[in-house]
């Protein structure tokens, strides 16, 4: 925001009784013990325990955050997004399931009606993608109270979904650089639509600021392509590759009877082409870490809130540790972590945003959005539960 | 008035607004009282902890079914007079959490009932409203995938023979469905051996290999086989098995998004399917035991065939055991090596077939009938 002369209004000229808000994550103790029975009962209830592991998880983090001191509530419940589940399950998965039986008992199991269908369901489910965040993410505005007043989030899921449904569109066939003009409409579109109670957060700015930092990494990223197909190419003709070519011949000779030195050529590419394969994911997720926090850090500035605007301070660095410390959690716990990597990512997001200016909280009223009983089936069933 | 405070902080859900109150119990209930306006009773039995409770923590407390007031108490006296008086709050949690897992565990055990429902009694009562050519198009499917390339055998001579014991047969039964009957030269695996075997595809669709013919010592028991096959048939086991089959492939694409669970739906797994449990092997049984007394056939035919194929199945035992373990999936699927393998429970079964008591029986078939059949083949 450009300085003004009368500087930022709203922080100048606070309303009587308007407090200025600190938030901070206060982390306490118990997330262990739910961590270990979550996962025990998700074994044995076939997963079906999901809803209720997710809740106690949520409620733990949500009260580790406290803003001026008082901690954030979370009201929902595990029966609310188990019936969630049952109703997507009858209303969308159900009909698909029958439909697609029926056309498999008539036209056979490998024709092209049931083929024709597969896509079309397959399409089908994406358009819905946007609605399923949407949807999830006015759950659980509305299971979030602080003071005693909840989130909200009035809008459109479908308005919503449509634009989503662009960006998807639109992403590859501008080879994304529609992403960062589509991620502040959807970011605009959805932050102007929360409320915490009856107050409206808004959103407005320009996707121009985010060019620069784009290009630098989509041009990064073809680098980083070229880069490793040229290391790899030298490395195959300096004689490395045949090193590793003879680690598999040997491998292959230990564990077959025979010596075959085919079999460890085969292995050798393959491993080649792996270790290829993940240098470049692994480059890659770091160049996009530059734009990430770009994003987070301009979108956190573009937004409003009664008398407060919002700074937000990711890096590339801090977002990359997170990612791979959050990897580190998963896969040597089994999963079993799961919750200290959601309270990783809460903590996060609190630390590192701040709050300026003042907010009349006396001034807010509570919100008059109509509670859904039931929440995130959708999002649950499409598998993009993020967070 | 100005009303004392005990550091209790008040939220009255309609506004963010926080306001000093003074708490205290008093007959079952929570008083919250506040500066200019009428003081508030909560009934302790609807009082519910949103956290705190332990040391060093303050006590947040709401009233069960209001979605937005909330009232902290900081540590000390007040807290603690709220916890004496009312300690289930303290439990709540523990409460909620049995709950949620009751529920799931419930919710488990019902989804093994309804797969159970779907895949062991469902199919056999919706087997009936298969529309006809879904069932022809299955059996055509079937049929395929067991005959293969096979040789169909039927000199004439031979296959009137064979429809003059299915005639014997279908006298004995009170309400025959309609069914075809004819006999393959079906061989199995890399030596060509004969199979031994009788399959009850949808549709009536009978099929006996030539090895069966072959292998049998006696008119009686082919009508015997044919007698407890077209038991499947009367009692739609085939149809069932395609309803089961769909019915796992649904339950399995409700679970997985509706994608990918198709493999299923395939001609391997209906083939997987037909091999019927034991009641219906039984049912067969039952139905051909009592066709045969009233065509007046000796149900010995069946037990003597039966025992014939047990003794050969007891001799290889071992070396088809370790040939099935070594088998491939796609072996795995095709499981039609003898009739055993797709007949289960045949001891107590031969127990259970008794010689038919008293009389002779009109035989079925002259000695040139007889041979004429076991020449079907040629």
């Amino acid at each position: 925001m450009p300085p003004t002369l009368f500087g930022n209004q709203s922080a100048g000229f606070p309303a009587a009784g308007a407090e200025p808000v600190r938030i901070e994550y206060v982390a306490h103790q118990g997330l262990g013990g739910i961590a270990i029975t979550n996962f025990l009962l998700n074994l044995i209830t076939l997963s079906f325990y999901r809803f209720w592991a997710k809740t106690r998880v949520r409620r733990h983090i949500w009260s580790s955050v406290q803003i001026n001191g008082e901690p954030v509530e979370y009201t929902g419940t595990g029966k609310e997004l188990f019936f969630g589940f049952i109703v997507i399950m009858a209303v969308v998965f159900l009909p698909v399931a029958l439909i697609g039986t029926g056309l498999a008992a008539y036209f056979g199991p490998e024709s092209g009606a049931v083929i024709a269908f597969q896509l079309f369901i397959g399409l089908a489910l994406v358009t819905l993608y946007g609605f399923a965040i949407y949807r999830a993410r006015r759950y659980r505005l509305s299971r979030t109270v602080w003071r005693g007043i909840r989130g909200a989030l009035p809008g459109s899921a479908l308005s919503y979904s449509g634009k989503y449904f662009g960006s998807l569109l639109l992403s590859p066939m501008t080879l994304g650089w529609s992403t960062p003009a589509m991620n502040l409409i959807l970011a605009q579109h959805i932050t102007n639509d929360m409320r915490f109670g009856n107050t409206p957060f808004s959103f407005s700015g320009r996707s121009g600021p985010l060019y620069l930092r784009y290009a630098l990494c989509w041009f990064g990223t073809i680098v980083a392509y070229f880069l490793i197909a040229a290391v790899g190419i030298a490395l195959y003709y300096s004689g490395a590759f045949d090193g590793l070519q003879k680690v598999f011949a040997s491998l292959a000779d230990d564990s077959a009877t025979s010596g075959n030195s085919k079999a460890g050529e085969g292995l050798a590419v393959i491993a080649g082409l792996l270790l290829a394969y993940l240098s470049y994911v692994a480059l890659r997720s770091t160049i996009w870490s530059f734009y990430t926090a770009r994003e987070l850090n301009i979108f956190a500035q573009y937004t409003r809130f009664s008398g407060a605007t919002f700074e937000f301070n990711a890096t590339a660095w801090s977002l990359i540790t997170l990612w791979l410390g959050n990897m580190a959690l998963i896969i040597f716990t089994l999963g079993i972590a799961q919750p200290f990597v959601e309270q990783r990512i809460m903590r996060y997001f609190v630390e590192r945003l701040s709050v300026h200016g003042a907010i009349d909280f006396a001034s807010i009223q509570q919100s008059q959005a109509q509670l859904d009983r039931r929440g995130e089936g959708l999002i649950d069933a499409l598998d993009l539960d993020a967070f | 008035m100005i009303t004392p405070t005990n550091n209790a902080e008040f939220f009255d859900g309609a506004s963010a607004m926080a306001r000093l109150v003074h708490v205290r119990v008093q007959d079952g209930f929570l008083v919250i009282s506040q500066t200019g306006a009428a003081a508030l009773n909560w009934p302790l039995k609807d009082v519910e902890m949103v956290f705190g409770g332990k040391p060093g923590q303050a006590l947040r407390l709401k009233r069960r079914g209001d979605h937005g007031s909330r009232l902290t108490l900081p540590e000390g006296s007040a807290a603690d007079a709220v916890i004496a008086a009312a300690p289930s709050i303290l439990s709540g949690h523990k409460r909620r959490f049995w709950k949620g897992v009751g529920i799931s565990i419930a919710v488990v055990l019902g989804i093994g009932l309804a797969g159970y429902a779907t895949l062991a009694v469902a199919p056999q009562a919706l087997a009936r409203f298969i529309p006809d050519d879904v069932v022809n198009s299955f059996a055509d499917g079937l049929e395929k995938s067991v005959i293969k390339s096979s040789k169909r055998c039927d000199a004439p001579a031979g296959q009137d023979a064979l429809n003059k014991i299915a005639r014997r047969i279908v006298s004995g039964a009170g309400n025959p469905p309609t069914f075809s009957l004819r006999v393959f030269d079906i061989r199995q695996g890399s030596n060509k051996k004969k199979l031994v075997n009788a399959f009850a595809l949808p549709g009536g669709r009978m099929v006996f290999s030539a090895g069966l013919i072959e292998k049998a010592g006696s008119a009686d028991e082919v009508a015997g086989v044919l007698a407890h096959e077209l038991g499947h048939v009367a009692l739609r086991h085939p149809e069932a098995a395609i309803v089961r089959v769909y019915g796992m492939q649904m339950l399995l694409s409700l679970f997985t998004a509706g994608q990918g669970a198709d493999s299923i739906g395939s001609i391997a797994g209906i083939l997987a399917v037909l091999q019927y449990s034991r009641t219906a092997e039984s049912e067969a049984d039952a139905y051909a035991v009592e066709v045969m007394e009233k065509a007046q056939v000796d149900p010995k035919g069946l037990r003597t065939f039966f025992a014939k194929l047990l003794q050969k199945k007891m001799g290889t035992g071992t070396a088809k055991k370790k040939s099935e373990e070594n088998a491939s999936l796609q072996k795995r699927i095709e499981p039609f090596t003898d009739l055993f393998s797709t007949h289960p429970g045949t001891d107590e079964r031969i127990a259970r077939l008794k010689p038919r008591a008293g009389g002779t029986q009109p035989a079925i078939l002259s000695a040139a009938e007889w041979r004429a059949l076991k020449a079907i083949c040629n």
